[in-house]
């Protein structure tokens, strides 16, 4: 005991004031109302969760805060009598909505705040974003039974080739000895393209299953295009394509998983393979680009073939959309190339006039534009 | 094709109607075709028959597979050339046996005539 007498006992005051300090200023919302749910008080955390300042909220019933679907399911309604009920709340899962109109996914713990004579005079509510967390817990929940069915995908898909090659050729050596008009040209026509289909098919399948474990490493995208162009040089060559290739030597190199990068051009060089018959143009560009203080490689691959009509523009990233005739696209390319830029955080632009071409514009984050020492030290 | 001798093919394979079609395709086209089912096979053949110029060889197969084939028929016969074929590969296989020295790659299922097209590039190619 002797040891704690010399010490000096916090005020109550002191207290509150250190408290009030620290919820200020921590990273989880903390939000004091009223029992006309009324803000009153609305931390830094808050104002980062939810993108409303302090001036913004306080003052107002909160329910801006929550998605009008929330609000007419009645949830409110059944949170507050929880929260009269046992005084307090949680913490449980809530859906919110951000000022940019996003909803998002906060952990909430409510409580009730009552004066010296305990009298009810408003709630408190302490909250952290998990919105993040949940989507990362369900990619880790994808990404193992994707890793599953993609073993099994690609050891199926590695050996269906060889059968697939053996129908078809034999199917193509049998309808070179025929006559057109002969009765069974057709049918073997039929088997050729059903083999084609499959083949297209197999080949986006192996291709997206085939992505190894993420792996951060440099990656150079001017290296990368050129291994393409190269392992694509025959296709390109059969067609008498005319290559305009301008890569910017000065861009450094992204981090990211090889495999999916090059994923992600493969399918826009491919696309811009096909989308042009003999004596086309392929026109490949890299440059650095600053877009909302970042910096991006910016990787533009233009075709001059028919062009998208803009009916289907809008419908290019879905999954299995293809306006490429039977047994040539499989309507992955895009799609799987999207969903790429996206978990890269990057951007993807497309560009089409009718019979003037496309380009496809990949954008893929470097970094910040400028670091700021500064800021970087204020982080203790 | 020419008045010469038409250029003898080895094809390395070990699926027996897949080798069956590569003969089939090759002698259809005028081509002459000797046959292993292996990579030791193919040494052997390639020992013994002195015409073989161009060698198509599947890259997964027992005993000795196309890459290890790649490289010794490299170094023992460097005039002949090679075109591998695997399952649709990855790009890095694909830099793999062309740093390797090898003449083309083809991913299956191909194209008779993709081949045909590859074949004749490789022999007019020169050595």
């Amino acid at each position: 005991m002797s040891r704690v007498k010399g010490k000096k006992r916090a005020s109550p005051d002191l207290n509150r004031l250190a408290y009030t300090d620290a919820l200020r200023h921590s990273p989880d919302g903390f939000i004091v109302f009223d029992t006309e749910n009324v803000i009153l008080s609305y931390n830094l955390g808050a104002e980062k969760i939810f993108g409303y300042t302090k001036e913004e909220a306080v003052g107002r019933p909160f329910t801006f805060l929550i998605p009008p679907e929330i609000l007419e399911k009645g949830e409110l309604e059944r949170l507050q009598r929880q929260v009269d009920r046992h005084g307090r709340l949680g913490p449980c899962c809530v859906k919110r909505l951000h000022k940019n109109g996003a909803r998002i996914k906060l952990e909430l713990t409510r409580s009730i705040l009552r004066d010296g004579e305990g009298r009810l005079i408003g709630y408190e509510a302490l909250f952290r974003d998990i919105t993040r967390d949940l989507e990362f817990e369900r990619e880790i929940r994808l990404s193992e039974k994707f890793a599953a069915v993609g073993q099994l995908v690609s050891g199926l898909a590695h050996e269906l080739g060889t059968p697939l090659n053996i129908i078809n050729g034999h199917a193509e050596l049998i309808l070179s000895d025929l006559s057109p008009d002969h009765p069974y040209t057709e049918s073997l026509q039929t088997i050729i393209s059903a083999s084609h289909r499959m083949t297209a098919l197999m080949k986006s399948l192996l291709r997206y299953v085939s992505q190894k474990e993420p792996r951060e490493e440099p990656v150079n995208v001017n290296d990368m295009t050129r291994d393409l162009l190269n392992f694509l040089r025959i296709q390109i060559r059969k067609q008498k394509i005319r290559e305009s290739i301008e890569l910017d030597e000065q861009i450094p190199p992204i981090m990211g998983e090889k495999s999916q990068i090059e994923e992600m051009l493969l399918n826009i060089l491919i696309n811009a393979i096909q989308a042009q018959k003999s004596g086309g143009v392929i026109d490949v560009k890299s440059s650095l680009r600053s877009e909302d203080g970042w910096q991006y490689i910016a990787l533009s691959i233009r075709d001059a073939g028919e062009g998208i009509p803009s009916e289907v523009l809008p419908r290019i990233f879905e999954p299995f959309f293809t306006t490429k005739e039977v047994g040539k696209g499989t309507g992955l390319g895009l799609y799987i190339t999207h969903n790429l830029v996206q978990q890269y955080k990057g951007h993807i632009n497309v560009e089409s006039a009718p019979k003037k071409g496309t380009t496809v514009t990949i954008l893929l984050p470097v970094g910040p534009e400028q670091i700021n020492p500064r800021e970087e030290k204020e982080c203790p | 094709m020419s008045l010469k001798t038409s250029p003898m093919i080895l094809v390395v394979e070990d699926d027996p109607s897949m080798r069956d079609l590569l003969k089939k395709v090759l002698e259809k086209n005028d081509y002459q075709v000797d046959l292993a089912d292996d990579g030791i096979r193919a040494m052997e053949r390639l020992r013994e028959n002195s015409d073989i110029s161009l060698v198509i060889s599947d890259i997964r197969m027992p005993n000795k597979d196309g890459m290890a084939l790649l490289e010794e028929a490299g170094s023992s016969f460097p005039w002949v050339k090679v075109i591998l074929i695997t399952a649709f590969g990855e790009v890095e296989q694909y830099l793999d046996a062309m740093n390797t020295g090898a003449f083309e790659y083809l991913n299956k299922p191909f194209r008779n005539q993709e081949l045909l097209d590859l074949v004749s590039r490789a022999l007019e190619s020169g050595s």
